[in-house]
């Protein structure tokens, strides 16, 4: 992002080169200039493409640092006044209840449209080695994998914060789903925790991690992300544009393009360089205005959407955590209820013998299905030709396992979400228990 | 790019734009007339009837609260409730207006020192009606109006004498605690078995101490099936002094003759014996 050199003058003047390789290096190392192409084949800006699911993740991403960082000012992480602070975000704080809701709001679409990004790129084949010189997508696939483990742990980490009893016993059910990791399992349940039950350290920490570390990694491997997009050649789409049209013979050479040969500074060429996909006139186009126009329009989307939703549902609070009275049953935050439900079914009796449904479930399951995830781009045999082409024959089984998986998921998602009762028992949402006594 | 994804993206531009003006139209509504504006207003209207218009224009205007250092804790109630220490004048004004019933008592008990929800319950941090009343989901203590107090055969005064408990913990008969005070005198039938608060402790209590009955949490509690009455810790106390083993299956407690009212007195005042984190210059000496 910066500039070689950097002297305390340009902080008043600007930057200001001292020699051409000063500014050639700089130009070629701004994040900001390559986070957009210079043309872009219409087939990748297409809605049926992509979704442009990654890029409404982004944007949720940014309604919910601008809707934080308001509620940084008023929200107090300690365990006496963070449940306050929450009631007067609530009740006093002007907007602080919209402000709150579309946080939420914000925070779980990000969740399910991050799950739904994964989703398009494994249908598409758009993580498959195969592309063309100069680019290698499953790395990307792989810092897309990190940044869903990240976002599921930004909202786990957020989750504690308003310090009720759905923050508290959500907690205390995922970290105790951490526990049951071999050897180390209780090692990293109180390196999370800072101690042995979820307490004024947790709070401090999942604060911390939640306003600090993580957005700081997401926004970091983000950038990478998109800038690997560009190192890929594009969309993998583009890969089937530029195919058709050297199939027809209508690709113009490369041009010894001007641009690179004045950055003598980089090594190697750009994908553009090698596909020169930027030259076909009728398949492409300027990417400004047309990426900034879509981009913009998703990204008032994006915020609308969640802005509306923010004022009509309020997010909940419950009672303040008590440690003394769990609730019954207790559920971890709905995008793990599928561990917990899978922790549930997976603990039983043989004889003697208790199978541990939090290592197997909790932990062991999970840990083999992001591996798998991870390894696939390696694995996956299919041609060339399914590369960023949706639901392609050669991948018709694999694809079938995947959505497979996927719907056990979300089945068991919505079991431990909604059916779900006292002792983990099912219960039809109709035939809810008596609420628990009151005082008076 | 070609005209028609042009149009398309600004098809959506101007959809999402209606969305989000939608949206902060709705906020804004909300804060523009926030829930308390109409309460302070129907305060204004009375004053100004009784003090005139002069009078009302000095009423605060936005939320207002009180803090009770001591205990970090704001009743915002106030908001609403402006003229609760304006005496008689306001007696007979509609709600939020009325004043309070007992001036002495609140003369005994300032609100600046106080507050409102350490007696009457509710939700101080609220400020809306059904919020701050506390009767809704999620919030533990509703305040002692009439509708609570209704399902245990008792007034609110009668009711409201739970929290009077709380502070005055002696033996002696404390004046405006009618409904418990008939009652003390049969706390001398429990010293045998039970530990009690501002009780000397008989020789040999064997039954379990009550010094802190009154934070076992409400879904600590658990009642027979057969057992259809409100679902609360203060129900539970009133059946258990009436009937000791139907709550209790295996409990060696006498069945004490007793009233239903005088069972709630005595529920109400094994609620009140928690530790309740006070200022101890609060807790007025026995006598």
């Amino acid at each position: 992002m910066s500039a070689p050199g950097w002297r305390p003058r340009d902080l008043v003047k600007g930057f200001r080169p001292r020699t051409p390789r000063e500014g050639a290096d700089a130009v070629v190392q701004n994040f900001v200039l390559h986070a957009f192409p210079v043309r872009v084949t219409k087939k990748a800006l297409g809605w049926l493409t992509s979704g442009w699911l990654g890029t409404i993740s982004l944007h949720l991403f940014l309604v919910l640092t601008l809707t934080g960082a308001v509620l940084l000012f008023i929200y107090v992480p300690s365990v006496e006044r963070a449940y306050a602070s929450v009631k007067d975000i609530e009740f006093v704080t002007s907007f602080g209840g919209w402000l709150r809701g579309t946080h939420r709001i914000a925070a779980h679409l990000m969740v399910i449209v991050v799950v739904l990004h994964l989703v398009r790129v494994f249908l598409t084949g758009a993580y498959k080695k195969e592309g063309p010189p100069g680019a290698y997508r499953p790395l990307n696939w792989w810092v897309g994998l990190v940044l869903l483990l990240l976002t599921f742990f930004l909202s786990f980490t957020g989750y504690l914060l308003p310090w009720d009893q759905l923050a508290f016993w959500a907690i205390t059910v995922g970290t105790q789903i951490a526990a049951s990791v071999p050897l180390i399992g209780e090692e990293i349940r109180q390196l999370l925790l800072g101690g042995t039950t979820v307490g004024q350290p947790a709070l401090i920490r999942f604060y911390v991690l939640h306003c600090f570390v993580l957005p700081a990694l997401v926004i970091y491997l983000v950038a990478y992300h998109m800038w690997r997009i560009r190192k890929d050649g594009g969309l993998a789409a583009t890969d089937r544009v530029v195919e058709d049209a050297k199939a027809q013979a209508r690709v113009v050479p490369p041009a010894p393009g001007k641009t690179y040969t004045l950055m003598g500074a980089t090594e190697g060429g750009t994908v553009q360089a090698h596909t020169p996909v930027a030259l076909i006139e009728r398949e492409s186009t300027p990417a400004i205005p047309a990426i900034v126009r879509r981009a913009f329009a998703t990204f008032v989307l994006t915020l609308a959407v969640c802005s509306l939703l923010g004022v009509m549902l309020p997010a909940p609070l419950e009672e303040p955590a008590n440690p003394a009275v769990t609730p019954n049953p207790a559920k971890a935050p709905w995008y793990f209820l599928w561990l917990q439900e899978l922790v549930s079914i997976l603990t039983f009796q043989v004889g003697d013998v208790t199978v541990d449904g939090a290592f197997l479930g909790g932990v062991l399951l999970p840990g083999l299905l992001v591996l798998l995830l991870a390894a696939w781009p390696l694995l996956d045999r299919s041609p060339a030709a399914a590369v960023g082409v949706w639901f392609h024959s050669s991948r018709k089984v694999q694809n079938r396992v995947f959505l497979a998986l996927l719907f056990a998921t979300a089945v068991l998602t919505v079991i431990g979400t909604f059916l779900r009762g006292p002792y983990w028992a099912w219960m039809w949402p109709w035939d809810a228990p008596p609420a628990p006594p009151t005082w008076m | 790019m070609s005209e028609r994804a042009a149009r398309a993206d600004q098809r959506l531009l101007v959809v999402s734009g209606v969305l989000l003006v939608l949206a902060v139209v709705l906020a804004t509504a909300h804060e523009l007339d926030p829930p308390w504006a109409a309460s302070q207003d129907i305060v204004r209207a009375e004053v100004a009837k009784h003090l005139g218009e002069d009078k009302a224009l000095t009423l605060p205007d936005g939320i207002q609260q009180i803090w009770i250092e001591p205990l970090d804790r704001v009743d915002r109630c106030v908001t609403c409730h402006q003229t609760m220490e304006w005496g008689e004048a306001f007696a007979a004004s509609p709600h939020p207006a009325r004043s309070h019933p007992n001036a002495a008592l609140l003369e005994a008990h300032p609100i600046e020192t106080f507050g409102c929800t350490l007696c009457h319950g509710g939700q101080g941090m609220a400020t809306t009606v059904d919020a701050g009343h506390g009767h809704v989901p999620h919030w533990e203590e509703p305040m002692l109006d009439t509708k609570t107090a209704e399902p245990y055969g008792l007034t609110q005064a009668e009711l409201l004498e739970a929290r009077c408990a709380v502070c005055h913990v002696t033996i002696d008969e404390v004046e405006g605690m009618p409904l418990i005070n008939s009652v003390r005198e049969r706390l001398f039938d429990c010293i045998d078995c039970h530990r009690m608060p501002g009780i000397p402790p008989g020789d040999d209590p064997k039954a379990p101490d009550l010094r802190r009955e009154g934070e076992k949490h409400p879904t600590k509690y658990t009642f027979p099936d057969d057992y259809d009455g409100p679902r609360t810790a203060l129900a539970w106390h009133i059946e258990h002094f009436l009937d000791p083993k139907r709550m209790t299956p295996g409990s060696t407690m006498t069945k004490f003759k007793m009233t239903r009212k005088e069972a709630a007195a005595l529920s109400m005042l094994v609620l009140s014996w928690r530790r309740h984190g006070l200022p101890p210059e609060w807790i007025p000496k026995t006598e």
